[in-house]
């Protein structure tokens, strides 16, 4: 199963990520998320950061993950190599998102291009299709 | 969608149903159809139906395609005391804009040396991802800078009064920007980033004058000599002002929910006038706008200091102007023949102000503002200056780029970096950049032809053609 794929979309970066799960199509947008910029694959899993955001929609929980990656980027030139944990709970209304992500703080060390901007609603989905769950997202470049 | 023709530089899709205005837009034939291959012309009617206030029309310019909420190219102009204030229509990259830097040089003497040169610009004004400032900024001080915006550099040793005076609001919000409004969040993502550039469509370009259309304009810019080198810079607020941006969409969602479930795009979200939250967001956007004018003015004396390194102390490099063109600014404009005052959202669209107007730089008043925009990676840019009928028309206002043509995705699987660098070399056009994947997905062949859209600024008579400029040296994130 493909973790993510990226759409035409062109002024910015249109994606859909995929997962068993809720959970699993979360982490693995982390990783499309990165992925716009850097090859994930090629980053090394020498640091480990965590975070925890609380919303009271699935989008908005799912805006607001995004967020805390470009805060990581930004602050820290943290880089992702995976999601070692990804944990929701809640129902709507109350939502909770934990995650684990494991990477390298060097970004100089690594080939990166672009630089995301911003998560943003627009053409964001959630939804099941061919029995997964997916999340589509736009970010702004 | 009925779309009216006007004439041969703009259209109009009259008001009907719950429009409170029309859209009219300023585009050829072919840059309409163009942007009506996207979804941006129904993003210009949901500007013109779905925020209050909006007064005499929802404008496109030239480059319009497709935004979040606003299309990207689009202008309102909304009553400040009985409409709202959208940060969609201002964008993530608050008062992302462009600076022009004139030099004393000339193509023969910096083309030998372009590759030392953007050896020294690419240490000196750190492009790309991680890229951080030189600058070590503490609390009071990063708070100065949002309230003073570049006024702070010259203060603090860096820079030249002149930088200030040749720059849109003199380079400051000051006594609307509220630092308090920006939150530590923000603070911490802009805190090493003044002065870097960033990355994506971001660039430091190091250019030559290479028709003037307008000697006299030219001269006044001191800008009118064929083969001069003048140097364009173009980034935002970084990290800083996307927070900003997200911090305000949340609250105003969480604050407004009635509104955001009426959107037809939740980034079209809004605060009214009068409220905390509408007062809040400006406050904050316009402390954000003054870091990016304070990140512009940095790179811009960095850009100086790395010619002098480069051709000599005695090397000049003045500051020709400099634009925002993501903004919200409260302005008047005689609006269906009533003076209004109005928060004119240009989300992608460059001021365009007229000769003797008393925003233009003294400097200038005689001719008009200076207008900069900007083409893709190996393409044309071009200056153009500021028109009495864009205050009639288009509320002052103009295009502010190419615009893509085709997404990143695509033009990765078209160009490789390599090649696109060679072949740029070829025709004189040296590229110095962070990743050679920043290089093909910012190939020429991925935006639109600039020379169309000033074309069509020139014709609708919103903003007139002054020099056009060819790049000799990029530096990319």
């Amino acid at each position: 199963m493909r973790r993510f794929e990226y759409f035409d979309h062109t002024a910015d970066t249109l994606f859909r990520a995929y997962g068993d799960s809720f959970e699993e199509a979360l982490a693995n947008a982390v990783l499309a998320v990165y992925n716009t910029m850097v090859d994930t694959g090629s980053v090394a899993a020498v640091e480990e950061r965590s975070f925890r955001v609380e919303a009271p929609r699935r989008e908005t929980l799912v805006y607001d993950v995004f967020e805390e990656v470009l805060f990581l980027l930004d602050t820290e030139s943290f880089l992702c190599h995976e999601v070692s944990s990804c944990r929701v709970t809640g129902r709507e209304g109350s939502w909770t998102a934990s995650l684990t992500l494991r990477g390298d703080l060097r970004a100089d060390r690594y080939e990166v291009s672009g630089q995301v901007k911003a998560p943003t609603y627009h053409e964001m989905r959630i939804g099941l299709g061919k029995g997964k769950v997916f999340i589509q997202a736009v970010l702004d470049l | 969608m009925d779309i009216k023709r006007l004439n041969a530089y703009s259209y109009e899709i009259p008001r009907s149903g719950d429009m409170r205005v029309p859209v009219r837009i300023f585009a050829s034939a072919p840059l309409l159809e163009r942007m009506r291959a996207d979804n941006c012309v129904q993003q210009g009617v949901n500007v013109a139906t779905a925020l209050p206030g909006v007064l005499g029309a929802s404008l496109m310019m030239p480059d319009a395609h497709q935004g979040y909420g606003f299309s990207i190219g689009g202008v309102a102009a909304i009553d400040c005391e009985e409409g709202c204030i959208s940060p969609g229509g201002i964008g993530f990259d608050i008062n992302c804009g462009v600076r022009l830097l004139a030099t004393s040089l000339t193509r023969e003497e910096v083309e030998p040396r372009i590759h030392d040169l953007l050896d020294v610009l690419f240490r000196k004004v750190p492009p790309g991802v991680g890229g951080q400032s030189l600058l070590r900024l503490d609390d009071e001080q990063l708070d100065e800078v949002l309230r003073r915006g570049a006024a702070w550099c010259v203060e603090n040793g860096h820079g030249v009064q002149e930088d200030l005076d040749h720059c849109e609001e003199d380079g400051s919000l000051e006594g609307q920007a509220l630092p308090e409004k920006v939150s530590p969040r923000a603070k911490s993502r802009g805190r090493k980033q003044l002065g870097t550039l960033g990355a994506g469509n971001h660039f430091l370009e190091v250019q030559v004058v290479d028709e003037v259309f307008d000697e006299r304009v030219a001269e006044a810019f001191g800008i009118g000599e064929k083969g001069q080198v003048v140097v364009m810079i173009h980034c935002g607020s970084r990290g800083l002002g996307h927070q900003v941006c997200s911090d305000y969409l949340r609250r105003m969602e969480d604050s407004f929910p009635e509104i955001m479930a009426s959107l037809p795009e939740k980034d079209l979200i809004y605060a009214p006038a009068g409220s905390s939250l509408a007062k809040d967001y400006f406050g904050a956007m316009c402390a954000a706008a003054n870091f990016a004018w304070a990140n512009r003015h940095m790179i811009g004396y960095q850009v100086r200091e790395g010619f002098r390194e480069v051709f000599g102390p005695e090397t000049e490099v003045r500051t020709v102007y400099d634009v925002a063109h993501n903004i919200a600014k409260v302005e008047e404009h005689v609006i269906d023949g009533v003076n209004r005052r109005v928060w004119v959202h240009r989300k992608g669209a460059t001021r365009a102000f007229p000769p003797g107007h008393p925003g233009v730089p003294a400097d200038y008043r005689g001719v008009g503002q200076p207008i900069l925009i900007p083409g893709s990676m190996g393409t044309s840019s071009y200056v153009l200056v500021g028109t009495e009928k864009a205050m009639q028309v288009s509320f002052g206002s103009t295009a502010h780029g190419a615009g893509r043509l085709m997404s990143r995705k695509q033009a990765n699987e078209t160009w490789r970096g390599e090649d696109l660098k060679k072949e740029l070399e070829l025709k004189r056009i040296y590229v110095k950049a962070a990743s050679l994947r920043g290089i093909s997905e910012e190939a020429p062949g991925a935006y639109k032809d600039v020379s169309e859209v000033v074309k069509v600024s020139h014709d609708a008579g919103i903003g007139n053609l002054v020099v056009k400029v060819v790049p000799l040296g990029v530096i990319k994130g």
